[in-house]
């Protein structure tokens, strides 16, 4: 019973996590229509990946990967790596926090100063943040439903106005595109899912991860394959490719009957309700490595001047929103070594010392 | 704020502004006693959004957009291309609906259409959105054009657009505006226009049709006596490219009800059900085929979308053949096969006297 | 309107030295305090320097350089 409960919120929880920026931007990368097969394939690119995170948790249960990482590679080199973990879960709260804040600006406040929107997200997730954990999950538990229906409920009511012929044609690019681009999407949204291994020690046991975790991303691609092809087959090809923000003018196209137009203020609610959660979760992973690299028990202390860096990070990350959809090109380079390279040392130094215990202690028997 | 409804766009007749004219809901006066009424505003600007800005040296409140359905554009406009540049700022601005009607004001300036009386309802602007919207149901005689649909013609390959046509009917003294066939583009420039006759056939070529009727003559030849009530209309749009020459197909495929015919008819005689048909058939395709032929030689744009439909079936050949696709369009060869289902001929069995 | 956000921001972070450190100031140890404070004052700089209009340069041009290279041999 206790394992059901952990299971099913660890799974809203990511579910809510991964959806949280990109449902928003519903992307159309280079590869425009043929996307769908990007998404596929970023979701395959980075199964090998969750399994080696999954296995990273098993073998050291109870620990995050600040203790892991320091108990594998000694106080000095663990440290150092600890503070590369840090700021990268720290960059990467600035960076959410700043797509909120601008999607904000474009669509509703453009009068109010970006600084103030996000000041506002900042406080709420911090304080969510330092609610713990648990508490957090709660959250994303609650937020689930209302979030799928958010989602599902447009896509069924456009479901005259679609045009499938907007898929056409078919695999039109060259595939050196198409890998390039499912990297894109394997960096942003799946492997961000490493800011779960900063608070790894909150988790509590659960029978078959492998199975909630895959399951969770799974659906998460799901998600974003409905939406991403709902984009293009309400919007057309041309519409998507310029928008900033294509799922929002997309649902802006629906109405049903006469009485229900307008519905667009559900992509801000949904994008809000797991953005939130998205921030929340960065902070809390972040401030564990910072308590972690300062030594400081605990890591709730620290959640207020960490959740300021990120705002002050937020502010000065980018020049403008051109600036921060341009980024996103050059992210999967700069967020390798924390998704892929880091956890990677991680884990093989993990996997040689498991089997140097197990041969230690088997000499024993003998 | 002022609640803008519908937005027409002129060139200034002595600079080289823009002058827009806006029709306000006008919610000063009681709303229950009076319904709504409109109010016009007239303001001039280098640019589209200089202009509308520049209204509010003129209101108390600065303009709203946000209930915008229809903008109206001059022939003048249509002309200079300046369509390209009025749609980016009706995209790029949050407020615009993207499901905003772009109609052509046909041989009269665009500010004329808010001079006029709704008949059904004060708002001109809602009256003609509400008039397009259901034509292709009721009448068939007019496209419908979304903001973002028109962005995503002109964007796209092998494609031009064709845009709904207002123009201004006088009855009695009292000036009301109707919906005239449709303007057709060539890349951004308006090329001509298409009556509403031939409008209805147009939308067959394109599978855009959900009603509307069908006249003809019952004998074959002579004035058109028949009117047949079309329920479901699909059109099957092929090609082929065999030894360098591109052939399209349309296959109209119609079912209808007979609602009106001159000439003594039992409706159980198959025979004579048969040879209607086949009559209308003929009309029809031979109808079909007139407009496709005079799009192809006046206008030389290609608002069917033929060029767009080998782009998204057969991206190689489109590559080969979208460098000269105007000419090549001008002298394609399009075959036109219809087929219509009578199905019952409403409520008398025979003629009726 | 920058005299104004520059006392949002320090109403923001009066607010949160008083709601959330000094409860603490007793039961921490210095140490902690320390680090606390320093963590604090980095943010409020940053923050304060962007409110003054003073460009520090958005971290997007280093990343962009630097990456430049892979980038550069991928294409």
């Amino acid at each position: 019973m206790q394992n059901n409960v952990s299971s099913r919120r660890l799974s809203s929880l990511i579910i809510v996590f991964i959806l949280g920026g990109s449902i928003l931007l519903g992307g159309l990368t280079t590869v425009e229509q043929d996307t769908w097969l990007s998404l596929i394939l970023s979701w395959v690119i980075f199964l090998p990946l969750l399994i080696i995170y999954i296995r990273v948790v098993k073998l050291h249960p109870g620990m995050n990967i600040y203790d892991i990482m320091v108990t594998l590679f000694g106080k000095q080199v663990g440290k150092l790596l600890t503070l590369a973990m840090t700021l990268y879960f720290l960059y990467l709260c600035a960076l959410v926090l700043r797509n909120f804040g601008d999607f904000i600006f474009i669509v509703s406040l453009s009068e109010t100063p970006h600084v103030v929107i996000m000041i506002s997200m900042v406080v709420l997730t911090a304080y969510m943040a330092k609610s713990g954990f648990d508490i957090l999950m709660k959250w994303t538990i609650i937020t689930l439903p209302v979030y799928i229906f958010l989602i599902a409920f447009p896509v069924v009511i456009s479901f005259e106005k679609l045009e499938f012929s907007n898929l056409l044609p078919f695999l039109n690019h060259p595939f050196k595109e198409i890998i390039r681009s499912a990297f894109e999407y394997f960096s942003f949204p799946f492997a961000e899912i490493i800011v779960l291994l900063g608070m790894s020690d909150s988790f509590k046991s659960i029978k078959k991860p492998c199975k909630v975790y895959i399951c969770s991303t799974f659906i998460c691609l799901v998600f974003l394959l409905a939406i991403n092809i709902r984009n293009i087959l309400l919007l057309g090809l041309p519409m998507g490719k310029s928008l900033f923000f294509p799922s929002y003018v997309a649902i802006r196209l629906v109405d049903m009957a006469d009485f229900m137009s307008r519905i667009e203020g559900s992509v801000s609610t949904n994008f809000v309700l797991a953005g939130t959660a998205k921030i929340a979760v960065c902070l809390l992973a972040a401030s564990k490595g910072m308590a972690s690299l300062f030594g400081i028990g605990d890591y709730k202390r620290l959640v207020m001047p960490v959740a300021m860096l990120a705002l002050a990070l937020a502010t000065i990350a980018h020049d403008s929103t051109m600036e921060m959809f341009a980024f996103l090109a050059y992210y999967p380079f700069f967020a390798f070594p924390f998704q892929v390279l880091i956890p990677l040392l991680v884990w093989i130094a993990g996997e040689i010392r498991h089997h140097r215990n197990k041969n230690k202690s088997t000499p024993a028997q003998a | 704020m002022s609640i803008v409804s519908g937005m027409a766009v002129d060139k200034s007749p002595d600079s080289e502004n823009f002058r827009l004219t806006f029709e306000l809901l006008d919610t000063a006066k009681p709303i229950k006693e009076q319904g709504v009424d409109n109010e016009i505003v007239v303001s001039e600007g280098k640019t589209f959004f200089d202009a509308a800005r520049n209204a509010k040296r003129l209101l108390h409140n600065k303009l709203y957009f946000g209930h915008m359905e229809t903008a109206v554009i001059s022939e003048e406009i249509a002309k200079s291309g300046a369509l390209a540049q009025l749609i980016d700022w009706f995209l790029r601005d949050i407020e615009f609906r993207e499901t905003l009607d772009i109609v052509v004001a046909k041989g009269i300036p665009a500010k004329e259409i808010f001079h006029t009386h709704g008949i059904s309802q004060p708002i001109v602007a809602y009256e003609i959105e509400r008039i397009i919207n259901q034509d292709s149901k009721i009448t068939a005689s007019t496209v419908e054009k979304h903001l973002y649909e028109l962005y995503n013609e002109l964007n796209m390959e092998g494609i031009c657009p064709v845009l709904p046509a207002v123009n201004i009917l006088t009855i009695d003294e009292k000036k009301t505006c109707q919906v005239a066939g449709c303007a057709v583009f060539k890349g951004t420039r308006l090329a001509g226009y298409l009556t509403p006759e031939e409008t209805k056939y147009y939308l067959y070529a394109v599978d855009r049709v959900d009603g509307g009727l069908l006249t003809f003559p019952a004998k074959g030849n002579g004035k058109d006596d028949t009117t047949l009530e079309v329920i479901e209309s699909n059109t099957k749009i092929s090609f082929t490219f065999k030894k360098g020459k591109l052939k399209f197909k349309l296959e109209p495929k119609v079912i209808a009800f007979l609602d009106e015919i001159a000439e003594p008819l039992d409706s159980l005689d198959e025979q004579k059900i048969k040879e209607l048909t086949k009559n209308a058939e003929v009309s029809l395709s031979s109808r079909i085929r007139n407009v496709v032929k005079k799009v192809q030689g006046e206008f030389g744009s290609d608002i069917f979308g033929f060029g767009n439909m080998i782009y998204r079936k057969d991206p190689k050949l489109w590559k080969k053949l979208r460098e000269d696709w105007s000419e090549t369009f001008s002298g394609l060869s399009v075959e036109v096969s219809s087929k219509i289902e009578i199905v019952t001929t409403s409520w008398l069995e025979k003629k009726g006297v | 309107m920058m005299m104004m956000l520059i006392i949002i921001l320090i109403i923001l972070f009066a607010a949160i030295i008083i709601f959330d450190f000094l409860p603490v100031i007793k039961i921490q140890s210095k140490r902690d305090s320390f680090i606390y404070c320093a963590l604090l004052s980095i943010a409020f700089s940053i923050l304060l320097l962007f409110t003054l209009g003073i460009k520090i340069t958005g971290l997007f041009e280093h990343i962009k350089d630097f990456f430049a290279v892979f980038t550069g041999r991928l294409e």
